[in-house]
């Protein structure tokens, strides 16, 4: 881009500065007042975020300094990411499917043991097992226990092996809800 | 010829219009880019490049952090152009300041000034 004269030159090059400049200024205004109109009416979703996270990674930090001593040898007080303590037998009280009692949960996997599994007494209750279904299905209890549970009348009657072994998927719901 | 009481008034300034009469290269250059509608393509091309590089991300979240310190309530537009206008000037990236500078200076010499 050859011109004429060095002035020409010179002149252009300030009057194209000073026109970018102008620019960039009404951009700079455009874009103060976009965040100070998003601010102002609270539509940046993140915007309490960041505050409610800082605040809770700053409580969280300051209990974990708290209880970091207490953490191995008293599990009672231990307390987890969600700020909960889990003490040491789990207190939800349960039915059991089998017999209809209220069991703790922390006592639920002996209970069937004894309920629905190995031993003498439990094949003695398999005969009463069709008044034990009647009341559960009027109890209205959640649908998976249910279905394993007749799953398990009928299995009870085949073999030991059989029934320990959905006495074993008994078990292992009876943890879940215990968590 | 206006001789008349009622229709007296003091002369019109002409001195003063007659300095405003005369435009300066500045405003003749801005009237002629507004005029040819290469204003506006100029603020989009600069607009979109800002955007690409991260720049005016870069200016929001200085905007944002300040809201935070100052409190959404306490702070106007005119603080905030304040907060960003030395960085915002100074953290352009010098392709797209060339770029630009370019095509008004092409738009300079195409309008003959």
């Amino acid at each position: 881009m050859s011109l004429p004269n060095d002035d020409n030159m010179s002149a252009h090059s300030q009057l194209s500065s000073h026109f970018f400049e102008d620019l960039l200024d009404s951009i700079i205004v455009d874009v103060a007042s976009e965040c100070h109109r998003v601010a102002r009416l609270g539509l940046d979703r993140n915007f309490e975020e960041e505050e409610e996270e800082l605040r809770l990674s700053a409580q969280a930090r300051a209990r974990v300094a708290d209880s970091s001593n207490n953490g191995e040898t008293n599990s009672k007080y231990v307390v987890d990411i969600f700020g909960q303590t889990h003490p040491a037998v789990a207190n939800e009280i349960f039915e059991c499917m089998n017999c209809g009692r209220s069991i703790v949960a922390g006592r639920f996997a002996p209970h069937l043991e004894k309920c629905m599994g190995k031993g003498r007494k439990a094949r003695l209750k398999v005969t009463r097992s069709a008044t034990a279904a009647q009341n559960r299905y009027t109890r209205g209890s959640p649908g998976s226990s249910y279905s394993s549970y007749s799953n398990s009348t009928g299995m009870n009657r085949l073999s030991n092996g059989a029934s320990s072994g959905v006495a074993g998927e008994e078990y292992s719901n009876g943890s879940f809800e215990e968590l | 010829m206006s001789l008349r009481n009622s229709v007296n008034r003091p002369p019109t300034p002409d001195a003063v219009e007659d300095q405003e009469k005369e435009p300066t290269l500045q405003e003749i250059i801005n009237i002629k880019m507004i005029e040819s509608g290469e204003k506006e393509k100029l603020m989009e091309l600069l607009r979109e490049r800002l955007v690409e590089c991260g720049w005016k991300d870069e200016m929001k979240a200085l905007c944002r952090a300040y809201i935070k310190k100052k409190g959404t309530n306490n702070v106007t537009v005119d603080d905030l152009v304040h907060v960003i206008t030395p960085k915002g000037r100074a953290s352009i990236p010098d392709s797209i300041k060339t770029e630009l500078l370019l095509r008004i200076r092409a738009f300079l010499a195409s309008a003959a000034l």
